[in-house]
């Protein structure tokens, strides 16, 4: 197959030897993919622009494994945007990560999500600049899930599939799937209160901690991986 | 090379040695036979320095640099300025700050670097011990020579918040094009660091 290239952005890095890199890659058109970059760690490689550095946008260029090899090769990195803004702040940087980490445990290789890669590039290009960060986080999430069928329904109540009253007490269930009027609610087990008011707004307009963690909640109860910077990044929206 | 094995303790010192970063089986033979034809004690002085690195090495009490006492040459040299501290993520780091001959001041080694994904955070570094050097007093500058990568950003973008109180000016290493380099072959981040740390020619 002949070498591919793509827009990608830095998911990870493993160190695999003394100069080599596996670099993990989340491509506009081809998804996430995992790389072996030879010698990226070499300082006199100049065809890695130099270095590769974790949440970072570029074009990539690779060569698809041939024979027993498992993984395809790097054999080009031109970097677009390092998005340098966000290493400013430890609530920027963290939530790059958030989003990095939810991209790579929340997608498979080879599956591409167009619309996903826009969101991300967005929200690292949001958190690098001066504008504030924190409604942006549970912006991502959503869109996130969205992109891979994980949305809740926040319209109805997901089991009577009436309108929940905006202002009166509502529930969300992860497993149901969104939403449980006050009628439905002692039904399930599996149900956490959502925050007076939150329902009125959106993601990206209304509370970021409450939205973060109501997404986030959902997130762990569906997806059911851990993801390490959650918690560091729910400290960091408590607290700015 | 045969597949063939050596019997006994030459095949032992060979599999061992091929453990080594950067020593393949070729490598690892060529060396074994070296071994194998030197004088006796030419070949136990590479014993006994391997044994003496792993019994007596040992984190400097007050740095973590590596020392063969309770603090290292470094932390124990009357001539270095106590008050400004580099800090820097791994020994290596440091043995390579020093090789530069500008450097007065003393170390912090933080022993790795704050790294979300890979799970490791600040209680597992050295950060805790740096604090408390810093309110012991008698520091009046941190400079943090942390990678600049984004988890080396990570880390010191924690230092500062944790030292934010403590009145210790705190900088940051210089960054942009390497010195040999070519702009040319420059990358967008390099050349933006470059251009805001320009200075008065």
């Amino acid at each position: 197959m002949p070498a591919q290239n793509d827009d990608a952005v830095v998911l990870g890095l493993t160190e695999f030897s003394e100069t080599s890199q596996i670099v993990s890659l989340f491509g506009a058109r081809h998804g996430r993919l995992r790389l072996i970059a030879k010698g990226a760690r070499r300082s006199t490689r100049q065809r890695f622009s130099p270095g590769l550095d974790l949440l970072e946008r570029g074009e990539v260029g690779f060569l698809p494994a041939r024979g027993d090899a498992q993984l395809d090769t790097l054999t080009e990195w031109v970097q677009r945007d390092a998005f340098a803004g966000l290493r400013r702040d430890l609530l920027r940087l963290t939530a790059g990560l958030y989003a990095v980490e939810l991209v790579a445990a929340l997608t498979e290789e080879a599956d591409p999500h167009p619309a996903l890669f826009a969101a991300l590039v967005h929200l690292l290009g949001h958190l690098a600049s001066d504008a504030p960060a924190a409604p942006q986080i549970p912006w991502f999430q959503s869109e996130l899930l969205r992109a891979i069928g994980y949305a809740p329904n926040l319209d109805e109540c997901v089991v009577c599939h009436r309108p929940v009253p905006r202002g009166s007490p509502a529930y969300f269930s992860a497993g149901a799937g969104g939403l449980l009027c006050r009628d439905c609610e002692p039904l399930h087990v599996e149900k956490r209160r959502i925050p007076a008011g939150l329902l009125e707004t959106v993601p990206a307009t209304g509370d970021p901690r409450a939205w973060f963690e109501l997404l986030d909640y959902h997130r762990t109860h569906t997806a059911g991986r851990r993801v390490q910077t959650a918690a560091q990044l729910a400290a960091l929206l408590a607290h700015p | 090379m045969s597949d063939a094995k050596l019997t006994g303790p030459l095949q032992r010192l060979m599999d061992e040695l091929k453990k080594l970063p950067g020593i393949g089986a070729r490598s690892a033979e060529r060396v074994a036979f070296h071994l194998l034809k030197a004088e006796r004690d030419e070949a136990l002085a590479l014993a006994k320095a391997i044994m003496a690195t792993k019994d007596e090495i040992r984190p400097c009490s007050r740095c973590y640099n590596l020392a063969d006492a309770e603090l290292c040459t470094i932390c124990a040299d009357p001539r270095r300025d106590q008050s400004q501290v580099i800090v820097v993520e791994q020994p290596k780091d440091l043995l390579g700050l020093e090789a530069t001959g500008v450097i007065t001041g003393v170390y912090h080694v933080l022993m790795g670097h704050i790294a979300p994904l890979e799970g490791v955070g600040p209680a597992d570094l050295t950060i805790d011990a740096l604090a408390r050097r810093v309110k012991a007093g008698g520091i009046t500058e941190i400079v943090l020579a942390t990678n600049p990568t984004l988890e080396g950003d990570a880390t010191a973008l924690h230092i500062t918040s944790i030292l934010a109180d403590t009145g210790v000016n705190i900088t940051r290493l210089a960054r942009g094009i390497a010195p040999g380099s070519h702009i040319e072959f420059a990358n967008r981040a390099m050349l933006q660091e470059a251009f805001r740390g320009r200075h008065q020619a």
